[in-house]
């Protein structure tokens, strides 16, 4: 009986490895790279479409800006319409690294603090507009705020890479009627603040709100202690090298947070508490302080919030002998939101000028937030708390940045998950601070 | 038999289109990643060559020790307690319940078909201890004991895991060995009873070995899906706390997507599927079976 | 010889626990109350069994459809298993907006039924030819495809990705297809192979005697006697994308292509909050769905998972 055919078992395998072994190999070889630095300059009209890509979680920069696009901005618009894409903020690097890595990063998108500095990886392919370069060449640079604009620089290396479509600064939003309740008055050193703490735990108040599942509700406190010990270099020297995370001088901040911990001055139950439970906690009274930006006003002027004009805010209290003072906020420009420079022409130059004109008022006025950019037209009737804390804005020339300003991926989520474990004993300071020591020194 | 069933084209015809779409979107993309865990870099940069450069960190980075350890401990533990409670949720639906159960089978199954973003913040809730004591705690608290925060340490999150996939799997194992169960011949047992075998001791030498195929193919099944992990502990707590409850396959999707270490994520990816392949011939060599026959 | 075909099963469930039949026999030797004692002490047991069963199985179910209704302060300050105060239905027209879930819904059954429906096309006719079919080297290629089972899905995201851009189909629902597809396959001709074996090969020789070509024998013989097997992976695979998220997301690239999990995703802030109320209701939306599609297969699965023979 003739077989009618035969695999050529032997051959068969290993041509079969071969063949999908050298596939691999030219197209792992095909990869796309290219372009040098950033630019403030346009080239031709540039991209014919506004195409964003935002994290889910951002839904009130891409309101504003279709609201600009119905509005202030409708020139703009009309020649350069908005299209947005967004996918969720824990897939935010992949989906970037994927469109880069295809050459298809769209007009606008959300990109990670070490990626846009220079040296960084979109920076390197070219894919990131110096605002500050741009806007002069617009010649409405005066429209960018001084302190943002120095936030901006501060963190990333003297350039500016991103929108700065929020401004906020951090301190301790305190509850003033439970101040008053238990005597205590707004505290201007953190010895003070500790002796308030123990009293209100004495008197069974949670003292201060964090959040365990959003690590860096806890890990901010590090920073400003930091800061507020050491100066408003204590980053930039671990930056430079000069200085090391395992050094005493920074553990000694970790410690001082583990401490809180250990003494109960955070509620119970922290490793599981989302941010919203724990801004809850505090906006219904149930706490008395709570470390956060300024974008939480937000959520003061609506219905969350219970204690109504009860709520303040106090800048963090100095610490006794540091090199730092009470009124060096923290600031950030917000996450980032860069514009590629490989796609901004003439078209993208209307958007950013007519954004730069008018976002500043327009974010206020219609979300109660503040923007990077100057308020050209004065909003009235803000509630009292925006109102003071805008006053202290206006007021500040010098800032200083946040605990993983400089931080690489890695270290930003060591730092964040780490925080739960740190203030419930289950990791030592010293332990926090090793393993983001050796995260930076991976270059991660 | 013979010339009709060897008929080439009609291979080529039947295998050519699943063989394509097999090749093309897992085997030459998983040969593409192994090259590239022979690389360094971002897809945004380009990749340089850096030899075995990744392998070797395989072997120093505690990371990959932790979370290979807990990998292979939620594997085991998990899949003990699959095979177990699917295994008596099986004799349970054969031999106890009746008018009940295709009703019974159904719910339990249904956790299987649930987003697994429900399933965990189901469970989130179920554990809680802030803001508010979740119904476990509630229990504890009515026996006497003070609640628990089983999210702050690696041993509580781990036993909030474990019951979360369980509670989700349990009905599909249960299905899966009970269609085995049902193939027995009623006339085996019969016989067996007659000859003086009953309760326990049915299950144990008649019942076990007539279904040890069944159980093979889940041990198998199983093992391959629990090692693969992601899902479920992303959605529930992203691995913590810290990296205490993270398993292999989240440590690799956040070092080539997060960190941006595409080339040592792929080296991390390599070793899972090793750590497939050994568990399956393992499974295997002990049941002294071999593939073709398995089930 | 058996008069029962091999898809009819005589119904295991009608033994019972031997003491029973030694009751219900009505010998009642060196017992006298211990029968009925027995047997009432044993059903009460079993009901019990049940009960636990259906409160473990159930109540958290019934939790999400309750707490669907909640407004976002009552999940901080109220009780996890209260009743909410009021049955509002705002969380859900909330739901449908955010999440897009009438756009989602649409793409998700789309992408699952046309990903079902080819997996089980090209699966069970690889199976036939790796299984019932006899040529050299089958065995190494039946291997050669269960080896998928081991491969993370992570693995092959970033090539894939790289693929459907340099193919131009990234704006589409295509990759999502075609990587489901990819990644049902293994477990499909793997079990498919399992069914087709258990199917006596007379009738697969007494088919080709019969003349008529091998394609005559895969669509009248062979497929109608797997047809539960298909039916059970039908329905293994229309869960396993359905609730896929990774993939999902990774090729993900306008709104209006999410798929249902993507879309259950909407409901978290920017610096971490979640509307648990609209993303109860969400979720209740889909279950609700997902309970529908089940039921109705489920009286076909359920006998064919029974009937699907995987002996050794």
């Amino acid at each position: 009986m003739k077989r009618q055919f035969r695999w050529p078992r032997r051959v068969f395998p290993y041509a079969a490895a071969a063949g999908i072994g050298a596939c691999a190999l030219v197209l792992g070889a095909c990869s796309s790279s290219g372009g040098s630095g950033s630019s403030g300059s346009a080239s031709g009209s540039g991209s014919s479409t506004f195409s964003i890509l935002f994290t889910t979680e951002d839904t009130q920069t891409p309101a504003e800006l279709n609201k600009l696009a119905a509005g202030s901005c409708k020139t703009a618009a009309s020649a350069m319409p908005i299209s947005l894409q967004s996918t969720p903020d824990a897939n935010l690097q992949q989906k970037v690294q994927l469109l880069a890595g295809q050459n298809d990063l769209p007009f606008m998108y959300a990109a990670d603090n070490t990626t846009i500095i220079p040296g960084g990886t979109y920076y390197k392919t070219g894919n990131v507009l110096d605002i500050g370069k741009a806007l002069d060449k617009l010649g409405v640079s005066d429209d960018m705020t001084a302190v943002a604009k120095s936030t901006i620089q501060q963190t990333f290396d003297g350039t500016v890479p991103s929108v700065p479509f929020q401004f906020n600064i951090e301190g301790l939003f305190y509850n003033k009627k439970i101040f008053a309740e238990h005597g205590i008055t707004v505290p201007t050193t953190y010895d003070e603040l500790l002796a308030d703490a123990a009293k209100l735990k004495a008197a069974g108040v949670t003292p201060f709100s964090a959040s365990g599942s959003t690590g860096w509700t806890i890990s901010r406190w590090i920073g400003i202690l930091l800061y507020r010990e050491l100066g408003p270099n204590a980053m930039q020297a671990i930056k430079n090298g000069t200085a090391k995370l395992t050094d005493p001088a920074y553990v000694k901040a970790a410690q001082q947070v583990a401490d809180l911990g250990k003494d109960g001055y955070f509620s119970s139950g922290i490793t599981s508490l989302s941010y919203d439970a724990a801004t809850t906690q505090f906006l219904t009274g149930k706490s008395a302080m709570m470390y956060m930006g300024t974008w939480l006003l937000a959520s003061v002027n609506s219905s969350q919030n219970t204690q109504g004009n009860n709520i303040g805010f106090m800048p963090f209290p100095a610490v006794t002998g540091g090199k730092g003072s009470i009124d060096q906020y923290p600031a950030n420009a917000g996450s980032p939101n860069v514009i590629n420079a490989k796609l901004y022409g003439s078209n993208g130059q209307a958007w950013l000028k007519c954004i730069a004109q008018n976002y500043g008022s327009a974010s206020l006025a219609d979300q109660g937030t503040f923007s990077g950019f100057k308020v050209n037209t004065p909003v009235k009737n803000l509630p009292p708390l925006t109102g003071d804390v805008q006053n202290i804005i206006n007021n500040t020339s010098q800032s200083v940045l946040w605990f993983e300003a400089y931080f690489g991926q890695k270290a930003n989520a060591d730092a964040s998950n780490d925080a739960a474990p740190l203030v419930t004993g289950q990791m030592s300071a010293q332990q926090y601070m090793s393993t983001l020591q050796a995260d930076l020194a991976s270059g991660n | 038999m013979g010339h009709i069933l060897s008929n080439r084209r009609a291979i080529v015809l039947f295998l050519a289109p699943a063989l394509v779409v097999y090749v093309g979107v897992i085997v030459v993309p998983s040969a593409w990643s192994l090259v590239y865990s022979f690389f360094k870099g971002t897809p945004a940069l380009g990749f340089q060559y850096v030899g075995f450069a990744n392998f070797a960190k395989l072997w120093t980075d505690p990371t990959v020790r932790q979370t290979l350890l807990f990998t292979v401990k939620y594997a085991v533990v998990l899949l003990i307690c699959q095979i177990v409670f699917g295994y008596l949720l099986a004799l349970f639906y054969l031999f106890f319940l009746r008018r009940l159960s295709t009703l019974i089978r159904t719910l339990v199954f249904f956790p299987v078909v649930l987003p697994p973003v429900a399933v965990a913040l189901l469970f989130n809730k179920l554990f809680a201890v802030a803001p508010q004591i979740g119904p476990v705690n509630s229990v504890l608290q009515l026996l006497g004991i003070t609640p628990v925060d089983w999210f702050a340490t690696g041993t509580g999150a781990f036993a909030v895991i474990i019951v979360m996939d369980l509670w989700r799997s349990a009905g599909f194992y249960a299905v899966l060995l009970y269609a085995g169960l049902v193939d027995i011949s009623s006339d085996v047992i019969e016989s067996a009873r007659i000859d003086g075998a009953s309760g326990v001791r049915l299950v144990r030498h008649i019942i076990l070995p007539l279904s040890k195929p069944i159980v093979i193919a889940s041990v198998i099944f199983g093992l391959n899906a629990d090692l693969k992990v992601f899902d479920s502990i992303l959605a529930l707590n992203n691995g913590g706390p810290g990296t205490a409850t993270t398993p292999l396959n989240l440590y690799m999707f956040q070092t080539s997507f997060l960190y941006s270490d595409y080339g040592y994520g792929s080296a991390i990816a390599m070793l899972i599927t090793v750590l497939c392949l050994v568990g399956t011939v393992l499974v295997f060599r002990s049941s002294r079976q071999r593939v073709g026959e398995a089930v | 010889m058996a008069t029962t075909g091999p898809n009819e099963v005589r119904p295991l469930g009608r033994l019972t626990w031997p003491e029973e039949t030694t009751a219900r026999s009505g010998r009642r030797k060196r017992r006298t109350q211990g029968p009925d004692l027995a047997r009432l002490s044993r059903r009460t047991l079993i009901n019990i069994l049940v009960a636990i069963i259906l409160v473990v199985e159930i109540y958290p179910l019934f939790w999400i459809l309750t707490s669907s209704f909640k407004s976002q302060d009552e999940f901080s300050t109220a009780p996890l298993w209260s009743m909410p105060q009021h049955f509002d239905f705002g969380n859900y027209s909330a739901a449908w907006l955010t999440a897009n879930l009438g756009t989602d819904a649409l793409n998700s059954i789309t992408v699952t039924l046309v990903s079902m429906v080819v997996i089980l096309a090209l699966g069970s006719a690889a199976a036939f030819a790796l299984e019932v079919m006899v040529w050299r080297g089958q065995n190494s290629i039946l291997l050669f495809v269960i080896g998928g089972l081991m491969v993370p899905t992570q693995l092959i995201l970033l090539p894939l990705f790289t693929i459907y851009f340099k193919l131009g189909i990234n704006n589409s629902l295509l990759p999502l297809i075609i990587t489901y597809i990819g990644q049902g396959l293994p477990l499909t001709v793997f079990l498919m192979a399992t069914y087709f074996r258990s199917v006596p090969r007379e009738l697969f020789e007494a088919c080709a005697l019969d003349g008529g070509g091998v394609f005559r024998c895969f669509f009248s013989v062979g497929l109608p006697m797997v047809r539960n097997g298909i039916f059970t992976l039908g329905m293994l695979m229309f869960f396993s994308v359905w609730n896929d998220l990774l993939v999902a997301l990774t090729f993900n690239s306008k709104p209006s292509l999410s798929t249902i999990q993507v879309g259950l995703l909407n409901f978290n802030g920017q610096y971490g909050q979640v509307e648990y109320g609209p993303l109860l209701a969400a979720i209740s939306i889909v279950i609700f769905a997902t309970f529908i599609v089940y039921a109705l297969i489920n009286q076909r699965v359920m006998r064919g998972l029974t009937a699907g023979s995987v002996k050794g």
